[in-house]
């Protein structure tokens, strides 16, 4: 479970990036957090994966609260994250195979391990044929998609996608839903940030929709309303 | 941990050739921070050396009148046995020391007509003194500085020595003071050049940087292989300075021993014999630098 209590992030000297947050999100749930641009989404998953901390609240993770998580305890908690970014973040001299492989090899995984689970990974996001590629010879959407099965390898029990669609077209996108559906299937916790009203509608899940940093709108089975 | 220390010495070793040009002048500044080193060793080594074959040399000559009494010149001689520092008295006699004279001027007839012409010996006898230490002397030579033995002594010839000395000490300090001065010079530089040098590694890895933080690589992963990439420098740079030394001492030994003839004395056996202090030695103080340089440059421009 995720859980925001009245969570708040302040900018000198007094700007609210996220005011008074209170949300929570049972494992196993896809939702989509929506909101315009300066909302406070990308602010959310920053203090979800300690690279802000909260200036008031409190964040907890099942029984671990992250609020006030030590340096040397952030590796930890970011295996336990998927986190994809709208800026792909492939690196361009490695392989397909190579680039999800290195979020393996700076945690340490035997090699073994890898040769073994980067096929499967890249088979589940269906680019098993084209893992020996480099990223500037494959699509938007098959980078797309690579930083999806990147963010796989620790299997990881949340998934945090944000804007997964920017600079994807209508038929990248609907892929991208269907991976994330079935991410969501195999009981990941799966969190769309995104302005995506398609993408959204498509997935008639719950809809977490935010204003100004606080959560305006929470609906169970909603649609894309600002 | 075995795959840990594998990756971070892959990591560090694509770092060092991605940014060839510059971890070669980081080198090349080390290995002139190194020879300078090695020079001062070398002054330091040559000048001892000199010191010693001059000390050596050198002892106390006391040239007694023609007519000092020879129960007198016994007396001095068993007052100079009793001081500890006196390591050794080497007595002759007035008869001792107009032989050696004959045989010295053996092939110069005027000189041995004149002496003929003498109605009697008119060479003293002479005494030398020889201390453990050249910094023995004065303390023996204020020993004897009593009116009792001075009425004896025609000549004390000790005076020379102590001015070769001197000039000797006096040079070498200076040469080592400016050696130490570039030496500590190029430290600095070589200090802020591998603080630059981590600064552009950690931005030309800024994207493979920020992905690891991404995925969840250590802290120490992360920040390892700059610091393995420094070592690496290091490595290289007292390896490649103590090929130079010795290519150079190939050549220049032959020199140095020139000078030294009979002391044994040679560069290339005072570095064979210091081998693992001085290169080890240098190694490690090298890095000791470059950690506390890198880990300041870590902190200031890689987050973690």
């Amino acid at each position: 479970m995720i859980y925001f209590k009245n969570v708040s992030k302040i900018y000198p000297p007094d700007v609210f990036a996220v005011k008074d947050v209170h949300l929570k999100i049972e494992p196993g749930e896809l939702v989509s957090i929506v909101g315009q641009s300066g909302a406070g989404k990308t602010t959310l998953v920053k203090l979800l994966i300690a690279e802000e901390r909260p200036s008031k609240g409190q964040i907890q993770i099942g029984d671990w609260d992250i609020t006030n998580i030590k340096a040397s305890e952030i590796p930890i908690l970011r295996r336990q994250i998927g986190v994809i970014f709208q800026d792909f973040k492939l690196l361009p001299k490695k392989t397909i195979f190579e680039n999800v492989a290195f979020a393996l090899e700076v945690c340490g995984a035997p090699d073994s391990r890898i040769q073994k689970i980067v096929p499967q990974i890249l088979e589940i996001v269906g680019l098993e044929k084209k893992m020996r590629r480099y990223p500037d010879e494959i699509s938007g959407g098959e980078q797309q998609r690579v930083v999806i099965a990147r963010s796989l390898v620790h299997a990881p029990k949340i998934v945090i996608a944000d804007e997964p669609s920017g600079n994807l077209d209508a038929i990248n996108t609907d892929e991208i839903v269907s991976i994330f559906k079935k991410i969501n299937e195999l009981g990941t916790t799966v969190l769309l940030v995104t302005h995506n009203r398609e993408m959204v509608n498509a997935l008639r899940r719950r809809v977490v929709t935010i204003d100004r940093g606080s959560v305006s709108n929470d609906q169970a089975e909603g649609k894309y309303v600002l | 941990m075995i795959i840990f220390f594998k990756r971070v010495l892959s990591f560090a070793n694509k770092s060092f050739w991605r940014n060839l040009g510059l971890s070669l002048t980081t080198i090349l500044i080390l290995v002139l921070t190194l020879i300078s080193f090695n020079v001062v060793l070398s002054v330091n080594a040559m000048t001892k050396a000199a010191l010693q074959l001059v000390e050596d040399r050198i002892d106390i000559s006391l040239l007694f009148k023609v007519d000092a009494p020879v129960g007198k010149i016994d007396e001095l001689r068993a007052a100079l046995g009793k001081i500890p520092k006196v390591s050794s008295l080497v007595f002759k006699s007035r008869d001792e020391v107009l032989a050696d004279f004959k045989i010295k001027h053996a092939q110069d007839e005027e000189i041995l007509s004149a002496l003929a012409e003498l109605p009697e010996n008119p060479l003293g006898a002479i005494l030398i003194v020889r201390a453990a230490s050249s910094q023995d002397y004065e303390e023996i030579l204020s020993a004897i500085d009593i009116p009792e033995y001075n009425s004896l002594i025609e000549q004390k010839t000790f005076e020379d020595h102590a001015t070769i000395i001197k000039k000797i000490g006096a040079m070498t300090n200076r040469v080592q003071k400016g050696a130490v001065a570039i030496s500590v010079l190029l430290l600095v530089i070589a200090f802020l050049i591998i603080f630059n040098v981590i600064k552009v590694a950690i931005y030309t890895h800024r994207e493979e940087i920020g992905v690891m933080r991404l995925v969840g690589a250590s802290n120490w992963f992360i920040r390892a292989p700059f610091l393995i990439e420094v070592i690496l420098f290091n490595f290289l740079a007292v390896v490649l300075s103590a090929a130079l030394l010795y290519g150079f001492l190939q050549f220049g030994d032959n020199y140095v021993k020139t000078f030294f003839v009979g002391s044994g004395f040679s560069l290339t056996g005072y570095f064979n014999d210091n081998f693992v202090r001085i290169f080890v030695g240098e190694f490690l103080a090298l890095s000791v630098l470059g950690v506390v340089s890198g880990s300041l440059a870590m902190r200031k421009y890689l987050k973690v």
